[in-house]
């Protein structure tokens, strides 16, 4: 079963890597083959009529020969009876062997058929003839001339009786003969006719084979050129076109193929290279946009903080001269937040400096509100080198003293606590506030809510900005999340390792 | 999908070759069923017999040799004997002598012989059946060569066809009829003839009839004297027998009331010459055997009867006779068949019977 399966498919195989013109060359050699095989074996039957045809009358020429050598006989015998010659003697005894050879052919069995029992009467006849002929030769030897005489006489009977027996068979056979050679003649001629039906025949069927096997052989080309016809309009996306065989047809077909195959890739590649680049230029909008817009808030409040740093400045010379330490304290302190949020909302600060700035907040805010916040960093990792988009942990405390602590019946407290967590670093602000209401958180965390500080409280960056810078500087989703659980909220910032912005 | 489509394809075309190679061969196998049928005329195998056996008769053509031969042939085929219609092959006639020289030259196992009484056929029988081991056995059939070694012969009672043939005579004579003529075969022995008048005279005694013309008193026949004369016909050549009979008619000295025939030739010729000479009525005939004519005649009332030797048989029991001495060396000597009176009342069957033969073939 296997060695049949692997023969069929070793044939197959070989078969669909013939090229065209074998398979042309093996078509024309079978149709040929074909054609030669019915007009030779039709050209057999007629060598076969003809054959029969000239052994119609094989048997009359026999009795002719027969009868010849009984005519030798009978003369050679009346000779040799009359002058006793030798040569007549030789004669004589050579038409006998010729003639007893001749009559061994004839039939000697009793069969139910007419020529066949004159056939037997001639031998038997002839049996006693060839008997009296020898008697009487040897009476003549002898010189007995009565005996001779008698025996003559009979054997002249007879010799009457077998040349009419021959005759009549002669007869008999030319009239079956003609009769044959009439027939044969028909049948000859009923050859020729099955003959010429038979070559059309098989020229149909050529024709009719011709047309199976080239079909074979031009369906491919007939659908590769419908594809080439689709390729052509544009349509790329057609599936690929079955490849049979390896003749020449299957090699276009299967390049073919190929050649779709790398358009489609080809066009792909395009299309994604285009797409990235778009979106890269839609994200440097965005990007531009968002601090285009932080610029702008802060522009709005520059005028505040130009005029106040400098006056700040001038207020903590003049708290330094008055010995006022705490109050310099203070003011160096606003300047310094002040400043540092002025110069550092477009760059890349370190972690670290960010959380001095935080630091710088608290102790403001402590001061303004008489220290009813409580502060606390939990830093458990190495921050050094981290670098971060600035601004952005100092809204998120702003936050929570804005929204959470301020206005509450009970101590304040607010924990920034930095952590390492697998890929990323965590940074979360705690406050033990009142919370968020679930529907406004629901509306924080979709982004429908930016928190937009009020006038007077805050620097004027929201939450909402502070998510949004972290996803395009990070291009990832999920940076920033916020919880609220009845009291107090946790805003969640993840920095990832691997990304780190490179200023 | 298109694998399928192209295993199929395959398949067709190798369905087609197939197909066309089968159309060829049987295209060729017709051709020569055919020819052997009908132009080498190849028939069964003939069937092959035991013994050879010469039928020798003078009168190929008649109805009665004919059946015999036929009987005989038939019998022949079912006991392993090829009867041979001798001499019917060969293109010139020749006598039952020269026949018989043929057959005994051609050493065949038996011979069915029309007989006769020449010395010369007694002698030829004598020669075939005195040749020792090659020894051809003779059965002579419808007329015995007395005197002669034959082993058998098979024909009918001589006395008792006269002696019916006069008693038909006699059932369709009339008050006005005076002379019966009975037609004798010059080539049947004397015995023969003298045996088929001695039953004639049987009956015409019985009836108180004789040829001196006494009156009739008995249970055939009218009050009237019957003459009863016989006249031989040679029919050894031919037209001699129907030339003497019209003679004997158109003359009417000797024109008989009633003619009795002992031989088919006969009965055609008198059938004939009294159609011709229009004398239907005024003479009636008794005839012997018969064939499609005559029964024909019988139907018309120009013929009265005839009698009717079943002829079938008679070759029938030479073939038997043949077997029975092939087989035990001796046989019966006089094997007698049985006749039967074809009239008015039963030819009409006999008639259908054998226009339906020739018929069929």
């Amino acid at each position: 079963m296997r060695i049949d399966k692997a023969l069929q498919g070793g044939m197959k195989k070989f078969v669909s890597h013939l090229s065209i013109q074998t398979k042309l060359i093996s078509m024309f050699l079978l149709t040929s083959l074909l054609a030669f095989f019915a007009t030779n074996y039709m050209l057999t039957n007629i060598n076969r009529s003809l054959l029969a045809i000239e052994k119609v009358y094989t048997s009359n020429e026999e009795l002719n020969v027969i009868s010849e050598a009984l005519n030798g006989i009978q003369q050679n015998m009346k000779e040799y009876l009359d002058s006793r010659s030798s040569d007549s003697l030789n004669g004589y005894y050579r038409c006998i062997q010729e003639y007893s050879n001749r009559i061994q052919e004839l039939n000697g069995e009793i069969i139910g058929k007419d020529s066949a029992i004159m056939e037997k009467n001639i031998r038997g006849i002839s049996d006693s003839y060839l008997t009296i002929t020898g008697e009487a030769v040897e009476a003549r030897r002898a010189r007995d001339i009565n005996r001779y005489s008698v025996s003559y006489d009979k054997a002249s009977d007879l010799y009457n009786y077998l040349n009419a027996y021959i005759f009549s068979l002669n007869n008999q056979q030319f009239k079956d003969n003609s009769a044959n050679y009439a027939n044969l003649a028909v049948s000859l001629e009923l050859l020729g006719r099955i003959t010429t039906v038979m070559n059309i025949i098989v020229a149909l069927f050529n024709v009719l084979l011709i047309f199976l096997l080239t079909r074979q052989i031009t369906r491919p080309l007939k659908e590769l050129s419908k594809a080439a016809n689709a390729v052509a309009e544009g349509n790329f996306n057609l599936p690929d076109l079955p490849v049979h065989s390896m003749d020449e047809v299957g090699v276009v077909t299967k390049t073919f193929n190929e050649m779709l195959v790398s358009i489609r890739a080809y066009i792909l590649r395009i299309k994604e290279s285009m797409e990235a680049e778009n979106e890269a230029k839609e994200r440097e909008l965005l990007m531009k946009n968002h601090l285009k817009d932080a610029q702008l808030k802060y522009y709005q409040a520059q005028i505040h903080p130009h005029f106040l740093f400098n006056t700040l400045n001038a207020g903590a010379q003049l708290a330094m001269l008055e010995n006022a330490e705490r109050t310099y304290s203070f003011i160096q302190k606003m300047s310094e937040f002040f400043r540092y949020s002025m110069n550092n909302l477009e760059k890349d600060v370190y972690l670290r400096e960010e959380l001095e700035l935080v630091e710088s907040y608290i102790y403001i805010m402590n001061v303004r509100f008489s220290g009813e916040i409580c502060f606390e960093q939990q830093i458990t990792c190495d921050i050094e080198g981290i670098l971060v988009p600035g601004m952005i942990l100092q809204p998120l405390v702003e936050n929570a003293v804005q929204y959470g602590i301020r206005d509450i019946d009970w101590e304040g407290k607010v924990i920034l606590s930095v952590k390492e967590e697998d890929s990323k670093y965590c940074i979360c602000v705690e406050d033990n506030g009142k919370g968020i209401p679930p529907q406004r958180l629901a509306e924080i965390q979709k982004g429908v809510i930016t928190t937009s500080a009020d006038k007077g409280l805050s620097n004027g960056v929201g939450l909402g900005n502070v998510r949004e810078r972290l996803e395009l500087y990070y291009k990832e989703d999920s940076l920033f999340s916020i919880e609220s659980e009845g009291q107090g909220t946790r805003v969640y910032i993840y920095i990832p390792k691997g990304s780190l912005f490179t200023p | 999908m298109r694998e399928k489509k192209d295993r199929s394809t395959l398949i067709i075309a190798l369905l087609m070759i197939a197909l066309l190679v089968s159309v060829i061969l049987v295209g060729g196998w017709y051709y020569r069923v055919w020819s052997k049928q009908r132009v080498m005329n190849e028939e069964e195998a003939p069937k092959a017999y035991t013994y050879h056996c010469a039928f020798i008769s003078s009168k190929y053509e008649d109805p009665f040799c004919n059946s015999i031969y036929e009987g005989a042939k038939t019998a022949g085929e079912e006991a392993g004997i090829y009867v041979e219609n001798y001499g019917r092959q060969l293109s010139l006639n020749y006598s039952i002598n020269e026949l018989l020289q043929m057959a005994i030259a051609a050493n065949v196992d038996a011979i069915i012989l029309e007989g006769n009484q020449e010395y010369s056929t007694v002698e030829l029988i004598n020669q075939a059946m005195d040749q020792g081991e090659r020894k051809i056995v003779v059965v002579t059939v419808a007329e015995d060569s007395v005197g002669s070694k034959r082993c058998s012969f098979i024909g009918e009672n001589k006395f008792r066809m006269g002696y019916d043939l006069c008693s038909q005579a006699l059932a369709y004579a009339d008050e006005e009829d005076e002379e019966i003529l009975v037609l004798l075969d010059h080539m049947k022995e004397n015995t023969d003839n003298n045996i088929v008048i001695s039953g004639m005279q049987k009956l015409l005694d019985e009836n108180k009839v004789n040829s001196t013309g006494a009156k009739k008193e008995g249970t055939l026949g009218h009050s009237l004297n019957y003459k009863l004369n016989s006249q031989t016909i040679d029919s050894s050549e031919a037209y001699n027998a129907e030339e003497q009979i019209r003679m004997l008619i158109r003359n009417l000295n000797t024109r008989p009331d009633i003619i009795i025939c002992t031989s088919l030739t006969q009965t055609k010729s008198v059938y004939q010459s009294i159609v011709d000479l229009n004398c239907v009525g005024k003479v009636k005939v008794i005839g012997f055997y018969y064939d499609e004519a005559i029964l024909e005649a019988i139907e018309k009332g120009i013929i009265q009867s005839t009698y009717v030797v079943d002829a079938n048989e008679i070759g029938v029991q030479a073939v038997n006779s043949i077997g029975e001495y092939k087989e035990y060396g001796y046989v019966s000597d006089y094997v007698s068949v049985d006749a039967k009176i074809v009239d008015q009342k039963n030819v009409r069957g006999i008639l259908q019977k054998l226009q339906t033969e020739e018929e069929t073939g």
